[in-house]
């Protein structure tokens, strides 16, 4: 089923790569990188459907310690005015062209997403170009300041668990930096010091333009001839997060505790790695895919925490993160406050119990499976893959394609798994959120 | 010739019909045509205030040169002490032209493109030009 997906590669300039004849479209992805700094890369589904997305190196991680919050701050201001047009123009040209525009942050990167049908596709770029370079007036950042007291109320629990297990794991480190800023700077951010952040971070060697079902000669005309994005390197390299370990945790009303347990994982300059993580995160397991569901999910750690539950209610996620160096792994728990301490104990069972003797067999057979469909699926969805490949490309300068990453996993060995196992167990990070009274600390772990 | 080189201070600004003529009558309007030069006031400083448009141009040049509002209200307080008290300011401390600079008019151009922009699109008023009931509270 893999085989009538073909993939043709091929670099900047060379252009008639052999493809062989399928009654499926062929796939073709390329990369280039420019003069200027920017990467550029595109996939041809022959999709009706385009997404852009430009990414710059400018996630809460570049954030310096008077700057907590800039980033999302940032994020609300995409959609405002730019230098040249109005605001409200460019968003009723994008609906004109029936598109959506995203924005969104993480700790490495800012992004900006727009799609739009394939034949608009020239508008829906030079439109991306504007959104991606605000103008910050004053008057803009302030109109903005309920939408981001709007997010902060609409804010997932997952979300604040897994900053929590940031701070974590990272203690003061910049990758501890969180994406979602604190209450206390709405209305409080200056316009001068966002619109400095954007003159620093918003440049041309730190950008990444990606596009999916788009002609890569296009992207590369936009990225030659654009003139919104200034020339120019950031103002300093990344700051380097070593992992620490530790607890952080923050009370909330609900009576539930979301704690996420996790270990140091990798990052994805490490593709072999990132692979490994995958099959070691399907190996932790997850929580049945459907409600009311009689299968209760693959995976030794979800295995030893159903046990423990004993037919409770608990929500099981494994946590896979890999930011552009470094990675987290580990499990994700939800379920009553009063009754989370054996859950953990059992989770952190489990995990020792694969550190200790890892996957083989049929165990391993099924992991790598499980990671291999979630990589497809979520090579699926144009939005993600679009993003997935400006973060690679932002953090290793190449970039796999799902189906390439899906072989790399086939190739993964239980001793692989075991290995990246036992680094997660080495140190762990507890992040908690909700009714953290049961919690137990990493050390008691 | 003074009145075709636009005052120092507003070399930056824009003005729709800017050819000899206008800028002729420009000048003339300035000196003879408004009383604002002998309180020492500059052209931009006698605009309406409570108009919406005014308003939002006001509250955007706090935001974004905080020092031109606090020297056009140093600039208003001084005119209306001189007004209440029948005085005006001696010939020499009268507005120059070279002094004038249209502060307001960048702000009051992107006003206009704002509304002409929603006009066009999504016909939705923007909250400045909502008119305010009583207990608003903003």
């Amino acid at each position: 089923m893999l085989s009538r997906l073909v993939s043709s590669r091929s670099y900047s300039a060379a252009a008639g790569a052999a493809r062989s004849s399928s009654f499926v479209a062929p796939t073709e992805e390329k990369v280039s990188r420019l003069p200027s700094g920017i990467s550029v890369g595109s996939i041809d589904n022959a999709g009706p459907v385009s997404q852009f997305v430009i990414a710059y190196r400018a996630g809460s991680r570049f954030e310096g310690a008077d700057e907590a919050g800039l980033v999302h701050h940032l994020r609300h201001a995409i959609g405002t005015d730019s230098r040249n047009y109005l605001g409200v123009k460019l968003l009723w040209q994008t609906g004109s062209i029936g598109g959506t525009l995203n924005s969104s942050a993480t700790k490495d990167l800012l992004l900006v997403q727009i799609n739009a049908l394939r034949n608009h596709a020239p508008i829906a770029l030079s439109l991306l170009g504007e959104f991606a370079q605000p103008a910050l007036k004053p008057w803009d950042v302030i109109d903005n300041v309920t939408s981001f007291k709007n997010s902060l109320a609409a804010t997932d629990p997952f979300d604040a668990t897994v900053e929590l297990l940031h701070r974590a794991a990272y203690r003061n480190g910049s990758l501890a930096n969180s994406t979602i800023a604190p209450l206390y700077t709405a209305g409080k951010v200056s316009p001068k010091k966002l619109a400095k952040f954007a003159a620093n971070r918003l440049v041309a060697s730190e950008t990444a333009i990606v596009g999916v079902n788009v002609d890569h000669s296009l992207l590369l005309q936009f990225a030659n001839e654009q003139n919104v994005i200034p020339a120019g390197a950031g103002s300093s390299s990344i700051p380097a997060s070593p992992y620490i370990g530790g607890d952080s945790r923050e009370a909330s009303g609900t009576p539930l505790a979301h704690v996420a347990i996790a270990g140091a994982g990798v990052g994805l300059n490490d593709a072999r790695g990132v692979a490994v993580q995958a099959v070691l995160s399907a190996a932790i397991g997850a929580g049945p895919a459907t409600k009311y569901s009689p299968h209760t999910g693959n995976g030794i750690v979800t295995g030893s925490v159903l046990k423990a539950a004993n037919n409770n209610p608990v929500g099981i996620a494994p946590i896979n993160i890999s930011h552009s160096d470094a990675g987290l792994a580990g499990v994700y728990l939800v379920a009553e406050g009063s009754k989370i301490e054996s859950y953990i104990r059992a989770a952190v069972e489990g995990l020792k119990q694969l550190a200790s003797s890892g996957v083989s067999g049929d165990a391993l057979e099924i992991a790598k499976k499980t990671a291999e469909l979630n990589v497809l699926i979520r090579g699926e969805n144009p939005t993600t893959l679009a993003s997935d490949r400006a973060a690679q490309l932002l953090a290793s300068g190449s970039a796999q394609t799902p189906v390439e990453i899906a072989q790399a996993i086939a190739q993964v060995s239980g001793d692989d798994v075991k290995k990246a196992a036992s680094k997660l167990v080495s140190k762990l990070s507890v992040g908690a959120y909700g009714f953290t009274a049961h919690v137990p600390y990493a050390d008691q772990l | 010739m003074s009145w075709s080189v636009l005052p120092a201070g507003a070399k930056n600004v824009k003005f729709a019909y800017n050819n000899s003529a206008f800028k002729y009558l420009r000048y003339v309007s300035w000196n003879y045509f408004w009383g604002g030069r002998e309180y020492g006031l500059l052209w931009h400083d006698q605009y309406f205030e409570p108009a919406p448009e005014v308003t939002e141009a006001l509250r955007r040049l706090n935001l974004k040169e905080p020092w031109l509002f606090d020297q056009r209200k140093i600039r208003l307080s001084r005119a209306h002490t001189l007004a209440m008290h029948n005085e005006t300011l001696p010939k020499q401390e009268w507005t120059k032209w070279e002094d004038e600079t249209f502060y307001l008019k960048p702000y009051l151009d992107e006003i206009e493109a704002e509304k002409t922009e929603r006009v066009k699109s999504s016909g939705l008023i923007p909250g400045f030009l909502l008119k305010k009931s009583a207990g608003d509270g903003h």
